[in-house]
């Protein structure tokens, strides 16, 4: 929802910097996501109807505030409770709370204002001419939907509102075909329909350049009946949004009266009626508040006094423990929660108080299962939930709109996923990995699988993945890897766990390259009495682009003399911008050689 | 001698998570389905059909009427079938959204919800525990708002946005809020005798945020230039 301050400022008094509102509204529930000139715009959520219009928002910082709404001067009309000239038929009354409507003659059709044609453009809506445009100020401005017909298109003066048909259709007046489920709310003339209430009018009874008299219609449509339709025919209008969420029954006199009011201005008009036919009244809502409730699901000490300031300032009626919901409010306020959560909104969520739960007895948790499997050695991999067809078993459950037929359907395995992440770092030496989740067979069951380019557990049930195979063909994977893939619970029994000590690390993560790396293995002897972790920390500083230093093997021989180890280490090169060449790595490698051999005393193997 | 491998980082950020929450006496409770009925998934939390509510999130539905859980909230009606407060639990899980993936979108993703139940949890222990979380786990220095925000099974509900200083903006990052009276009635609970409140957050965002990743799609390529990082 845009609202330009200027316009806020019609209904309410403003002092305040555009930033310093923008962060009032998200303090109050309207966050605020960008600010466009005069312009802000809110993220407005479902159960808010009434602050999808100009006033709605400017009577929410009014209440802030403790300000009065400055109410628009709005010429008053002469309402009857049946038209004169048309014939109006309800074909089921509950279904239609209200219609009312006014009849202009003398009409010309001309652009709009400028003012009316400047506030359109900074809430994005399109501009027409004044009978449209003001159809449409009047819905931003006070959030009741209005539409206009050219009355001389109202065939026989006759309306019937009804439920559609199936395959009942309609050209709506942005040339679109439409064919309305059946139950959708439509009106019809004496011989066809002319609009789909709630979302669009019909192009054969819209307001055109020669358009002489109008009826402007305003109404009160059900919200569950217009959602239907409108996702059924795939359309949503700024109209339809309003009506899904609920409108404010209470705005059709005003709403009416400000639309003849701009008309009237900006052509030579003349209002030959005006009827409002109310088939049910606007609900009266009454919800009892416990003062001590508040306190006690807050949390906070909020006297009953600023409670009911706070209500009464945002419409509410107070009468001791009794509110009553202003007519803005009845699409969202039904329980006494619903209450106490305007209290703390305008008393402030950050000025409540805060303190930590109290304590009960800390619970051990661990993923032991994980964590031996890593300190054994296996790096753990997370993979997709999901795989193409050729990749389950037979009888997988599959997605209805998946994003890709990769992606079609649930995983009947992790061997897939675990020969993917093989695939995709076929740089590596070897691969250790392990991944723990939930498979579909169709039934959901936690599965561990380990893929290894060295040996696995002989107590586990061992199977080879080869190059020729069909899945490792399929994901390109160059060569064999032993894989085993249990139940999750059958692991903790088949495999003693020693509870291993694991420390996580704060790490500053290093970008890496959508290019392969360079791969290389590096030994040397050095005396036993050096210490490993400075030797890695010494390569790892040597260049920039070494992502990998990992020590995999250690071992002294006699070959080496007295008090001497070799270590061997891989150690994998990645450039942000590309994949470095031979001479370049062969350059970085020196650079490591001679740092070890200066600073270590080390011999190259 | 063997080399230790890595543990995903995801995996680690969530352990940490919990540890904070399991500190407080939180139990975990891990085993929830990720594939769940539309009721728990939806109508037990207050997400009617029919109503708006429901187009915010883009859900993956199964060809037999199945939905991939789109949040953890979904363990909720479940857990309470079951179990009676006083109460406090943790539920990580793999969740799904049915949107295009992106830097900062991916289909698949973890959250982290929390539920708290007893006679007399107030909101003040609400946000008390949820800033002690962010302390703990972002650094005493973050600064944390609560911001009223609109979910249909809490009531007050809000979000809390830490700062994010380097971009100098607010950044939400967990949904929460005191449990819904009618929630409360579906499970046979007397909402003027019991209260609670619950929470829920993305952890791959949070993760991002805390080693200042900037693509969460690394998370699940799996390449070891990344995994082995951490």
């Amino acid at each position: 929802m845009k609202a330009p301050i200027s316009w806020l400022k019609d209904f309410v008094e403003i002092n305040e910097t555009p930033k310093k509102l923008a962060e009032i509204f998200t303090l109050l529930g309207a966050e605020v996501e960008n600010i466009d000139g005069d312009t802000l715009s809110l993220e407005i959520t479902p159960n808010r109807s009434d602050w999808l219009s100009i006033c709605g928002l400017a009577r929410e910082l009014a209440a802030y505030w403790g300000k009065k709404v400055v109410k628009p001067e709005i010429s008053k009309l002469k309402y009857s409770n049946k038209s004169q000239i048309l014939d109006i038929v309800f074909s089921d009354k509950k279904l239609f709370p209200a219609y009312a409507a006014v009849v202009l003659e003398n009409i010309e059709i001309k652009p709009s204002p400028e003012y009316i044609q400047e506030r359109l453009k900074k809430v994005g809506i399109k501009i027409h001419n004044n009978i449209i445009d003001t159809t449409n100020y009047v819905m931003m401005a006070l959030g009741l939907p209005l539409h206009a017909f050219d009355l001389d298109d109202i065939i026989g003066q006759k309306m019937i509102l009804r439920e559609s048909k199936t395959g009942e259709k309609l050209k709506t007046l942005d040339d679109q075909q439409r064919e309305p489920p059946a139950g959708s709310l439509v009106i019809e003339d004496d011989k066809r329909l002319i609009d789909l209430m709630g979302i669009k009018g019909g192009a054969n009874s819209g307001v055109k350049p020669s358009t002489k008299r109008v009826l402007l219609q305003a109404t009160v449509d059900d919200p569950k009946r217009i959602r239907a339709a409108s996702k059924a025919i795939g359309l949503v209008s700024e109209a339809s949004y309003r009506f899904e969420r609920g409108v404010d029954q209470e705005m059709i006199r005003p709403s009416l009266e400000m639309a003849v009011g701009i008309i009237l201005n900006s052509c030579a008009g003349k209002v030959i009626e005006a009827f409002d036919i109310i088939n049910c009244p606007t609900p009266k809502r009454v919800i009892k508040i416990d003062y001590e409730r508040v306190i006690n699901l807050l949390g906070t000490q909020i006297d009953k006094i600023k409670s009911q300031v706070i209500l009464g300032r945002l419409g509410f009626g107070v009468d001791g423990s009794k509110i009553e919901v202003p007519s803005w409010r009845l699409h969202d306020i039904f329980f006494e929660e619903d209450l106490i959560e305007e209290i703390a909104r305008h008393y402030g969520y950050n000025r409540l108080k805060r303190k930590i739960i109290d304590k009960k007895r800390a619970v051990y948790y661990d993923d032991t299962v994980e964590k031996f499997l890593v300190n054994a050695g296996f790096t753990q991999a997370l993979t997709y939930s999901f795989l193409s067809k050729k990749e389950v078993a037979d009888g997988a459950i599959s997605l209805i709109k998946p994003l890709s037929p990769e992606t079609a359907f649930l995983r009947t395995s992790l061997v897939p996923g675990l020969i993917k992440t093989a695939a995709r770092n076929a740089w590596s030496k070897e691969i250790k990995i392990f991944e723990t989740g939930n498979i579909f067979t169709p039934e959901e069951r936690k599965y561990i699988a380990l893929a290894s380019t060295g040996e696995l557990p002989n107590n586990l049930p061992n199977q080879k993945i080869t190059p020729d195979q069909r899945l490792a063909k399929l994901n390109k994977l160059r060569r064999s890897l032993n894989i085993t893939q249990i139940p999750y619970s059958q692991f903790l029994k088949n495999v003693s766990i020693i509870t291993a000590s694991y420390k996580h690390k704060k790490i500053s993560y290093r970008p890496i390259s959508q290019f392969p790396p360079a791969a290389r293995d590096i030994a040397f002897i050095v005396s036993t009495a050096s210490v490993n972790d400075k030797m890695t920390q010494a390569i790892k500083d040597a260049d920039e682009r070494l992502v990998i230093v990992e020590l995999f093997d250690e071992f002294t021989s006699e070959k080496f003399g007295r008090n001497k180890k070799s270590l061997c280490y891989h150690l994998v090169f990645d450039d942000r911008t590309r994949t470095l060449n031979n001479g370049e790595v062969a350059r970085i490698m020196d650079k490591i050689n001679k740092m070890l051999q200066n600073n270590f005393g080390a011999k190259i193997r | 001698m063997i080399k230790k491998g890595n543990l995903h980082p995801i995996t680690q950020f969530m352990d940490r998570a919990i540890a904070i929450f399991a500190q407080l006496g939180f139990e975990v409770v891990d085993n929830m389905p990720e594939l769940e009925q539309e009721y728990y998934n939806f109508d037990f939390l207050r997400v009617p059909a029919d109503h708006p509510s429901r187009d915010i999130q883009d859900t993956f539905w199964t060809t037999d009427g199945h939905v991939l859980r789109t949040h953890t909230t979904a363990f909720q009606g479940r857990y309470l079938k079951n179990h009676k407060p006083p109460l406090r639990v943790i539920v990580p899980g793999r969740c799904f959204r049915n949107e295009a993936t992106d830097q900062s979108h991916e289909a698949q993703f973890y959250q982290l919800d929390g539920l708290a139940m007893d006679k007399n949890i107030t909101m003040a222990d609400l946000m008390g525990t949820v800033e002690h979380f962010f302390k703990k786990i972002l650094g005493k220095a973050s600064e944390i708002r609560f911001v009223p925000h609109h979910y249909p099974f809490v009531e007050p509900g809000m979000d809390a946005h830490i700062s994010w200083k380097s971009k100098n903006r607010w950044l939400e990052v967990l949904g929460s809020g005191m449990v819904h009276p009618e929630i409360l009635q579906a499970v046979n609970l007397d909402p003027k005798v019991w209260q609670g409140f619950a929470f829920g957050m993305g952890l791959d965002r949070l993760a991002m945020l805390y080693y200042g990743i900037d693509d969460i799609r690394l998370f699940y390529q799996n390449d070891f230039r990344f995994l082995k990082q951490f």
